[in-house]
């Protein structure tokens, strides 16, 4: 690369050996990544950085562009706000239990179609079509399907077993199991695909020679798979944490983040005090919702290092 | 430790075998119905007569079906706009972060430079980072641009945040093609566009294929960022047209039923019709280098 082709005339003595010209920055790859970087540093990346400085301000819908600066008094509100406080903590019973639930579905559902089954590739499809429905819908759907009313199919199930009906949404603590159940029905099935690709990367020798050793299927599950997947599984619980920790479509028309605030999320409540969402008092909050999503970023970004420092580096050894 | 299983007599060995298969196959099919059943209890709720809905004993199948519903929706709401919005922004985001993605997953495929690293993981914990935690600030960006409340702020802002995923899955597939291939070509007299169009491009087609279904399905299903950048009726896509119809808690539930699939009718066929792509995508952001 700096080898100089000999028809080239020869460098001023004035220039830096390795100095940008017009020409060698063309020829070179920044042409190529300016558009992706000038439209990520736009829209990503600036409004990552003016959001740290919204939290700081008592910017309104009203005021935008006039807002005052107030120090961490946003964030004083929400740590003090029994609402808010809330919110964090079912946000983080939501994050675990539907995280570990889902992994558990999702790769238990991995196992099962990774056997050698006819027409297993129908029952993946079949599966996955939760996947493409978008979580807005998927809450619309679980909330007629857990309808309290006669017309509700699941507790009409229920009946016709003998069993009673369940109070789904109308009873705080099984609101907040509700959905969590539904955000595994969601989310399951992008881990089954993501489990099935590294399940198929082991070499079936690796498995039967264990097999004619006489381990069990619980001792090569345990002492082959999970050691070969680690990485994987590492990486799926990471992507899921992110993505249900910042959950807040679902819970829109799911619950509505009811009953009373039993299934508010931090996710939900930026939202409702930035852009109202019915309560006049929330109308138009954007600093203190800034200083919310402030939260949201610092929880990801924690996770997000914990990713790379798991997907990222350690890759290289392993291919 | 159990013993060897040739230990067991063969008809034994056999039996449980047929038993283990027969339970494989039973298991499979109750997770499909679960994964499945709801949606055709959707296309049951939305053909049913209203008097069906709450009558007992429930029923899957309804007593004489009726459009009326779907017919209700498509003329008295502005569903067909909806619909046609839907397609323009998963279609327009796509498309340009796909482009906007190729061609940084060319230059960072083949060229070596100081930087390359830090760009690689800059670009990475972009990803990472879900695009509606910034939702403020981006309406607040929008509105400087001029460019809150219009379809063209919603296409670049969705072709905008979706670029590492594109960038990070196109480099994929582009390292695994031989650089001799297209250096060959630009040798000759090619410029670099027309290599990456011309000889790169077709052979990732199956990798665009993916990218652009899996891009495709996020679009079409976005509503946080919409419902919060958008306030003309006109310009909305579909899931903001059926909170805006449905609300937080609409009880018609034929009504629900229908809207909702109408949502998602049209993204299951591009599913269907695309799947054989899909698999290889959805684990290239975590698998790829």
């Amino acid at each position: 690369m700096r080898a100089t082709t000999p028809a080239a005339p020869p460098p001023a003595p004035t220039r830096r050996r390795n100095g940008m010209t017009l020409q060698r920055f063309i020829a070179g790859p920044w042409p190529w990544l300016v558009p992706a970087i000038g439209m990520l540093a736009l829209f990503r990346a600036y409004p990552m950085a003016h959001q740290a400085w919204l939290s700081l301000t008592d910017m309104r819908t009203a005021t935008i562009g006039q807002a005052r600066f107030v120090g961490l008094d946003n964030y004083r509100f929400i740590f003090t706000d029994a609402s808010f406080l809330g919110s964090l903590g079912f946000t983080f019973t939501f994050t675990v239990g539907s995280v570990a639930l889902s992994f558990l579905v999702g790769f238990s559902l991995a196992l099962l179609l990774n056997r050698p089954l006819r027409g297993r590739s129908v029952y993946r499809t079949a599966i996955l079509t939760s996947w493409v429905i978008s979580s807005l819908i998927v809450g619309y759907m679980w909330q007629m399907l857990l309808n309290e009313s006669s017309a509700g199919v699941v507790n009409g199930m229920l009946r016709n077993l003998g069993l009673p009906a369940v109070a789904w949404f109308s009873d705080p603590s099984t609101a907040r199991i509700s959905v969590i159940l539904v955000d595994i029905w969601r989310s399951s099935a992008y881990i089954m695909v993501f489990m099935l690709g590294g399940l198929q990367t082991i070499p079936r020798e690796l498995v039967e020679a264990a097999m004619i050793d006489g381990a069990s299927a619980w001792q090569r599950l345990r002492h082959i798979v999970l050691p070969l997947l680690s990485g994987l599984i590492t990486i799926a619980l990471i992507f899921t944490t992110i993505a249900t920790f910042n959950v807040y479509e679902l819970i829109v028309s799911l619950t509505g983040g009811g009953p009373g605030r039993a299934t508010m999320t931090v996710g939900y409540q930026m939202f409702r005090t930035a852009f109202g969402g019915g309560e006049a008092q929330g109308l138009g909050l954007l600093g203190r919702g800034a200083a919310m999503g402030m939260l949201m970023f610092v929880f990801t970004l924690a996770f997000t290092v914990l990713y790379l420092r798991v997907g990222f580096y350690r890759r290289g050894g392993r291919a | 430790m159990r013993r060897v299983t040739s230990a067991q007599p063969r008809w034994q060995r056999e039996g449980r075998a047929q038993l283990r298969f027969g339970l494989d196959h039973l298991l499979a099919i109750g997770a499909s119905l679960l994964f499945v059943y709801p949606l055709i209890w959707l296309l049951s709720a939305s053909l049913k007569p209203a008097w069906q809905i709450y009558r007992q004993p429930l029923t899957l199948i309804p007593d004489g079906a009726t459009l009326e519903v779907y017919q209700r929706i498509f003329t008295g709401t502005p569903f067909p706009t909806y619909l046609l919005n839907s397609v323009v922004y998963a279609v327009g985001g796509t498309l340009l972060t796909v482009f906007v993605g190729l061609v940084a997953a060319y230059g960072l495929s083949r060229h070596e430079f100081r930087g390359k690293q830090t760009t690689l993981l800059l670009i990475l914990m972009v990803q990472l980072m879900p695009a509606l935690i910034s939702a403020i600030p981006v309406y607040i960006l929008m509105q400087r641009l001029d460019l809150f409340n219009t379809q063209i702020g919603i296409v670049l802002l969705y072709g905008a945040v979706s670029i590492p995923f594109g960038v990070w899955v196109l480099k994929g597939y582009l390292d695994t093609i031989p650089k001799e291939l297209d250096e060959s070509a630009w040798i000759d007299g090619a410029g670099k566009l027309y290599t990456l169009w011309r000889i790169l491009v077709p052979v990732i087609v199956p990798g665009l294929a993916s990218l652009f279904i899996i891009l495709f399905v996020g679009k079409w299903n976005e509503f946080a960022l919409a419902s919060v950048l958008l306030r003309d009726p006109s310009i909305f896509p579909l899931t903001v047209g059926t909170y805006m119809l449905l609300g937080p808690d609409e009880s018609d539930f034929r009504l629900t039923a229908a809207a909702s699939l109408i949502n998602i009718v049209p993204i299951l066929l591009v599913f269907l019709g695309l799947q054989r792509f899909l698999i290889s995508g959805l684990t290239a952001g975590a698998v790829k280098q």
